[in-house]
């Protein structure tokens, strides 16, 4: 799992967030099931009551990944959707989305 | 769409605890669990709550490969349970349990009768000395058999009883019409609905099964029935099956999928209408 990725589910589930934007990012309820567990794995992530919650390990390293990638601000909690960026074009040119 | 992280994760716990496969979309694109998680994700969050509660605590999905096993649970239970000395039985006549309407039509019950004439069962322990014979349908040199030969019994087999309608409509025919002496007769399904054993056995007829099952919401949560069975109204508005597929076939609250899901069982996971085609768990081809 890449950074921005671990990012992305580390936030997600430390605001008990929806997938959404996981299945957006091309990944299907399968899959993301397999990544939550490899998580727990590693002890990023535990079960607590009902719900997922980051371990001290979890909340450390997500600390360490938004230093790592500059994060600021909102980005340090909700990340930017990349899916969606597309690339810079001139400032002459017409964008039709 | 709304499905929370957490709650994902209490599905994958559903499922592993299940023993239900987890395929993604590399393996199967709309595998169970992907239609399971995308049907929860249009649901609300008590929807959602209750039927994981419901499927975790009651569902059960039985799998071709398991009928050979129920059959004999079934049957074990009839030899230990029956008034008739079923120790005595030297020829079992088994036919499929169908209503008049449905005969010569593909129905499980036939595919359950057929298993009777798998040569195993010729020797098990549990069918001692009997020589099964299965049939399609009575003859009257048959009927006079059964009634006549204090060694012979006639089974009447099916995979699922729900209300007991379609085993009544049979047993009418089988022993009003046709004149088969119903204390001649036993009924063995894989699984029922108690209501549908009660029926049958009101009829006059003994009836046994691998699995006998509670309405899922009324027989179970006495306490919280009013609070669940509006829930479930909730979902139900949301995939509006028609008056009497409400709650499962008139009210059976049912939890079970067999080779093919019945339709006794609560509709959302089976029905396959409008948008929500695609995500049914048990679909009802």
């Amino acid at each position: 799992m890449n950074d921005s990725l671990l990012i992305l589910f580390l936030q997600i589930i430390k605001n008990n967030g929806n997938v959404k934007t996981l299945l957006e990012y091309g990944y299907d309820f399968a899959q993301i099931s397999r990544h939550i567990k490899q998580l727990k794995v590693e002890y990023y992530i535990e079960s607590y009551k009902d719900h997922l919650r980051l371990t001290y390990k979890g909340e450390e390293k997500l600390k360490l990944l938004n230093s790592k990638l500059n994060r600021s601000g909102s980005s340090k909690w909700i990340s930017p959707q990349e899916n969606y960026k597309i690339e810079k074009i001139g400032i002459y040119d017409i964008y039709l989305p | 769409m709304e499905l929370s992280i957490s709650t994902l994760d209490k599905i994958t716990n559903l499922f592993e605890e299940l023993q239900w496969e987890i395929e993604d979309q590399d393996d199967n694109d709309f595998s169970l669990f992907i239609r399971f998680c995308t049907l929860m994700s249009y649901l609300s969050d008590p929807e959602q709550e209750l039927i994981i509660e419901l499927t975790k605590k009651q569902y059960l999905r039985v799998k071709f490969e398991e009928y050979n096993t129920l059959i004999e649970t079934a049957f074990k239970k009839a030899l230990e349970n029956s008034t008739k000395d079923l120790e005595r039985i030297k020829k079992l006549y088994v036919i499929p349990l169908l209503a008049p309407g449905d005969r010569g039509k593909i129905k499980s019950s036939t595919v359950v009768a057929y298993i009777f004439q798998n040569v195993e069962f010729q020797y098990k322990k549990l069918f001692k000395s009997m020589k099964i014979q299965v049939m399609h349908e009575l003859s009257a040199k048959i009927i006079n058999k059964i009634n006549e030969n204090e060694e012979a019994l006639l089974l009447i087999v099916d995979d699922f009883v729900g209300t007991g309608e379609t085993a009544i409509s049979c047993l009418e025919e089988v022993c009003s019409t046709e004149g088969v002496k119903k204390d001649k007769v036993i009924v063995l399904s894989l699984v029922a609905q108690e209501n549908g054993v009660n029926s049958v056995n009101s009829f006059g007829v003994e009836m046994f099964t691998a699995f006998t099952r509670k309405r899922g919401i009324s027989d179970y949560y006495k306490e919280n029935t009013k609070k669940y069975i509006n829930i479930m109204k909730g979902i139900e508005e949301k995939i509006q099956p028609s008056e009497k597929y409400q709650l499962g076939y008139l009210g059976s609250e049912a939890l079970v999928s067999m080779i093919r899901t019945p339709n006794n069982t609560f509709p959302i996971y089976w029905l396959t209408k409008g948008k929500y085609k695609n995500t049914v768990p048990f679909p009802r081809w």
